[in-house]
């Protein structure tokens, strides 16, 4: 087994083990970019992304101008003061960024749109604790069929973008969680398929060099097709419409906060319009 | 170019205000969202506008009002504020931070001033219009709107030298609004305002400041020595206009104009665009203007209507006539 | 094309509760590597007769998988054998419930070119599975377990759906559950088929089974590039709104010359149904080449039956050429007779008429009035 890339720590020790490999470093404080960015000079490896999850609103955050060409996914519990957001925007706009917004704060949703509309790459972060599907539904829709063109808002255009009805649509991606792509590693360089594996200590090996064991072939194909359970249930998630794009992500909170079902179904026809509409869209034929 | 309202509710009571059916009949905490916001400057971007104009009530009383305007100007669009100028201490202090160094040519204000001796207002209010009028001085242009004849506008020309405010007025008529009673100018006195309004020429010569007419000035009351003044000082850029100005509401309801938001108000998610919008309008006021060409008799063979070069008048004349009527016209121009 | 139907055995590792298979006197017979190796002649003999013709082959049951990979490896060797050079004229399929399948399938499957599997499930408790009551949550564990073997080794599978008394109450759900599973292949919507008074409980009328599938058109026409090989409705939407005739062959009318069951004794029929019955008999391969099945007298009544519907029964049927008078077996189960058609044919005619056209919008128009 050998993922694309490994999600670690800020940890001198166990990068220094991952040369020529590609990697998301997670970071808690902002002030680390510059390290990390050391560190890829210094252990010859690459950064993918520098995932930074930090308590302080976008608009506080201080970004640097020599920050260009770090890819940065920035997961903030909000937008900020409006007016220093904005005297940060051609900063912004040139940094290679997405901002992740938290579904657990109302103003959220619509600061994503705000966020996009003004040409910043953005993204929901889905909190089990609030769901607004009703909200969710708006700014899908804004996503994908908007009056005038917009920065991405993921995951909608990630998943628009790469949807193919006839088969499991996954977005983990967007939120580094996707075990086909992204293996992570905590401190001591064992292996984790997801970040929610990581926090509970579910790990599948002890260091990568075990990645290509059989036994964890095995767990791969086993976590390939844990969707099967759901198909094992008499009601559920596999009797939804919206499966193919949820794929039973929402089943915990299904009945807690109900509208997630028509929440995918209508995500999956907006995505059929879209598609409809980029078929439409002539290409011009000059070289 | 569209008005977008802010807010539908104001902190002064003009006798004249024109929006007073429209705030009577919506609620005070009817502003507008951001969500709105965004689809509102959508549409206008997709519709070509590169202007965008707020109104209300008293727009900035919009708890959101600053953050607003920076927003619309960040997605690259000019804006017009209509305001009264009453405005919090600390608000206009963010406004100022805010807005300063904008260029006046992105970002301007109208606003409205009342005489301090014929429409008096609460003195906290004077102040603190003129603390708005010292903030933005270069970016207002002072507006005035005549509801009597013996108005005066002396206090506006004292205002734009002392704020250095932009060396432009821009006059209004109060016109009727059917269906309500309101103080406007009668068809009658329609000549006594405009005779009253060229008594001051020599302050606007002498102080360099151009007159600007606001819709509904009947041409046909202006001698031609007044126009052809109007046409030299300001460049025949004055027009005797009536047609559909488009006023957007917090809850995205749509209508012609002011003294007609009763008259099919609609919703923008009815329409694709702004020419969509525009278009349905137009043909309404065609349809006011077939059974009544203008304000007056003699505008049904008016070469000038023909020509269109003026537009007869404000339609509200018109249409608060046909209210009092048997109702034998044309279905479209009744409520 | 002709159509092998292979009973490799009359055993099942399942007790479905709508199968007769199962359910047969002495029932529990496999073939042997003789009956096996003979087939392989015949077919050879009958390839190399008719230059233009292909053999498909459908390995059934009972469960062919319980025959063992072995059984599977013979017949690769048989093929090199005895069809060295019509090999390339033979195409293999298969019917199994999966629960037996494991990793020592995939190399003689892919070597025999198979590279899907058709297999049927149903989510409803009690109806597939062993045991009685039919243990379906052993039965659909193991299903699962065995679709990862098939689909992480890149094999696709397509389904055959029964509908029972139990499918009735939702509609929609079933429709759901059976698309999300996402499977390569088609999914085909049947209805189940009972002919005992004891299981009277599943079995549905064909205004009921007409019903079912209206309940679930307007979603699929809705969403119909999304959910495209929902059977009838996609060969429906071929036949009537493409114009392009394609028929199973319940429907085709055309099965007379070229359908054969092989029992695991070799004795061959019509097909399953009518092996099971005692009917249509046309001889056993290990004394009758395929050539002379195929074209065996009692055949012959069948394609009677075609000219007779069509001047009788179905006499200006608006849809015969979508249904040519149903499946004989279907029609004798009830009638006694082949010379009738199916009470099924009502069914396609009542879903057609009062769902398919009204919401498509397209009226059948017969290609030969």
């Amino acid at each position: 087994m050998n993922p694309d890339f490994f999600v670690c720590p800020l940890n001198k020790k166990l990068i220094r083990t991952l040369r020529e490999r590609s990697l998301v470093i997670k970071l808690d404080k902002i002030q680390d970019v510059g390290q990390a960015v050391a560190l890829e000079k210094e252990f010859d490896f690459h950064i993918h992304c520098l995932q930074l999850e930090t308590q302080t609103p976008l608009a506080s955050i201080p970004f640097q101008n020599d920050w260009l060409d770090v890819p940065l996914a920035v997961y903030t519990p909000s937008l900020g003061n409006f007016f220093d957001f904005v005297e940060k925007l051609p900063l912004l706009r040139q940094i290679n960024i997405r901002v992740y917004l938290p579904t657990n704060k109302k103003e959220n949703y619509t600061n994503l749109q705000i966020i996009s509309s003004l040409g910043i790459t953005s993204a929901l972060e889905f909190k089990k604790d609030y769901l607004d599907w009703e909200l969710m539904t708006d700014l899908m829709t804004y996503a994908l069929l908007p009056l005038v063109p917009h920065a991405p808002i993921d995951p909608f255009y990630y998943i628009a973008n790469r949807y193919d009805p006839h088969k499991r649509n996954d977005y983990n991606s967007v939120y580094f969680n996707d075990f086909r792509f992204y293996l992570h590693l905590d401190h001591d360089g064992r292996v984790y398929f997801s970040h929610d594996d990581l926090k509970q200590g579910h790990y599948i090996a002890d260091s990568i060099e075990e990645l290509n064991n059989p036994e964890v072939e095995k767990e791969l194909s086993k976590r390939y097709f844990r969707w099967t359970g759901f198909f094992l249930k008499t009601d559920g998630c596999a009797y939804c419409p919206g499966w193919r794009i949820c794929l039973g992500k929402f089943s915990d909170t299904v009945k807690s906060i109900p509208g997630c079902s028509k929440f995918f179904s209508e995500f999956m026809d907006v995505i059929e319009q879209y598609k409809s509409i980029q078929r439409d869209k002539k290409e011009v034929w000059q070289p | 170019m569209p008005n977008i309202l802010f807010t539908q509710y104001c902190v002064r009571s003009c006798p004249y205000c024109f929006a007073k059916k429209h705030m009577s009949e919506s609620s005070p905490d009817d502003v507008l969202s951001w969500e709105n916001l965004i689809y509102l400057v959508d549409f206008l971007q997709k519709s070509g506008e590169k202007r965008f104009s707020i109104l209300g009530g008293e727009p900035t009383l919009h708890p959101d009002f600053n953050n607003m305007v920076l927003y619309v100007l960040e997605r690259g669009l000019d804006v017009t504020v209509f305001t009264s100028g009453v405005m919090k201490e600390e608000k206009l202090q963010e406004a100022v931070s805010f807005f300063k160094p904008v260029p006046r040519e992105r970002l301007s204000f109208i606003c409205n001033l009342n005489d301090p001796l014929k429409t008096p207002s609460p003195p906290a209010e004077i102040e603190s219009v003129k603390r708005f009028l010292r903030a933005f001085g270069e970016k207002v242009v002072p507006g005035f709107n005549i509801y009597r004849t013996d108005f005066e506008l002396d206090f506006i020309f004292q205002y734009i030298n002392e704020y250095g405010l932009q060396r432009h007025i821009r006059l209004g008529i109060a016109h009727p609004i059917p269906g309500r009673k309101n103080i406007y100018i009668a068809l009658d006195d329609m000549e006594k305002v405009i005779n009253r309004v060229f008594s001051y020429i020599s302050l606007f010569e002498r102080l360099r400041i151009k007159p600007g007419l606001d819709c509904g000035f009947p041409m046909c009351k202006f001698t031609d020595e007044q126009l052809a003044w109007l046409y030299r000082y300001t460049g025949g850029k004055n027009e005797f206009g009536c047609g559909p100005v488009i006023d957007i509401g917090p809850d995205m309801s749509v209508w012609s104009c002011f003294p007609l938001s009763s008259f099919h108000k609609k919703s923008i998610f009815e329409f694709n665009s702004l020419k969509d919008i525009h278009e349905y309008y137009m043909h309404l006021h065609d349809s006011i203007r077939i059974e009544a060409g203008g304000i007056f008799i003699e505008c049904d063979d008016c070469v000038f209507r023909d020509d269109k070069n003026c537009h007869g008048g404000c339609v509200a004349h018109s249409l608060s006539r046909f209210q009092e009527e048997e109702p034998l016209r044309l279905k479209e121009v009744y409520f | 094309m002709a159509t092998l139907i292979l009973k490799v055995t009359e055993k099942c590792n399942s007790n479905c509760y709508y199968c007769d298979v199962v359910r047969k006197k002495n029932s529990g017979s496999s073939m042997s590597l003789e009956v096996l190796e003979q087939v392989f002649i015949r077919i050879n003999e009958f390839l190399l007769k008719e230059k233009e013709e292909t053999v498909e082959i459908l390995w059934h049951g009972g469960e062919p998988l319980l025959s063992g990979p072995e059984f599977y490896l013979t017949a690769l060797e048989f093929q090199e054998r005895y069809c060295n050079s019509t090999k390339d004229r033979i195409r293999y399929s298969m019917q199994t419930n999966l629960t037996c399948f494991s990793e020592d399938f995939i190399d003689v499957f892919r070597k025999l070119g198979m590279t899907s599997i058709g297999t049927s499930f149903d989510p409803e408790p009690n109806i597939r599975g062993p045991g009685t009551p039919s243990n379906s949550d052993l039965y659909n564990r193991l299903f699962m377990e065995k679709l990862e073997i098939l689909e992480s080794n890149g094999f696709g599978w397509g389904m055959i759906y029964v509908v029972t008394k139990k499918s009735l109450a939702h509609p929609l759900d079933v429709f759901f559950f059976l698309t999300n599973l996402l499977l390569t292949g088609g999914i085909s919507l049947n209805p189940v088929l009972i002919y005992d008074n004891k299981r009277k409980d599943i079995s549905i009328t064909p205004e009921e089974f007409v019903d079912f599938l209206g309940a679930i058109f307007p979603v699929w026409w809705e969403h119909r590039y999304r959910y495209p090989d929902l059977e009838p409705f996609r060969s429906l939407y071929a036949n009537i709104i493409d114009g392009n005739r394609m028929l199973g062959c319940v429907d085709s009318g055309d099965c007379t010359y070229h359908h054969i069951n092989v029992a695991p004794d070799g004795e061959t029929s019509q097909c399953g149904r009518s092996a099971d019955w005692g009917l249509l008999q046309y001889g056993n391969i290990m004394d009758k080449s395929f050539f002379d099945i195929l074209h065996h007298k009692e055949r012959d009544q069948l394609k009677e039956r075609v000219a007779l519907l069509f001047s009788g029964e179905c006499n200006n049927c608006r849809f015969w050429e979508l249904c040519h008078g149903g499946c004989p077996l279907d029609a004798y189960s009830k009638h006694q007779s082949f010379m009738h058609k199916s009470e099924w044919c009502d069914a396609k005619r009542g879903f057609i008429e009062k769902y398919f056209e009204p919401i498509s919008g397209v009226r059948f128009e017969p290609k030969n009035q």
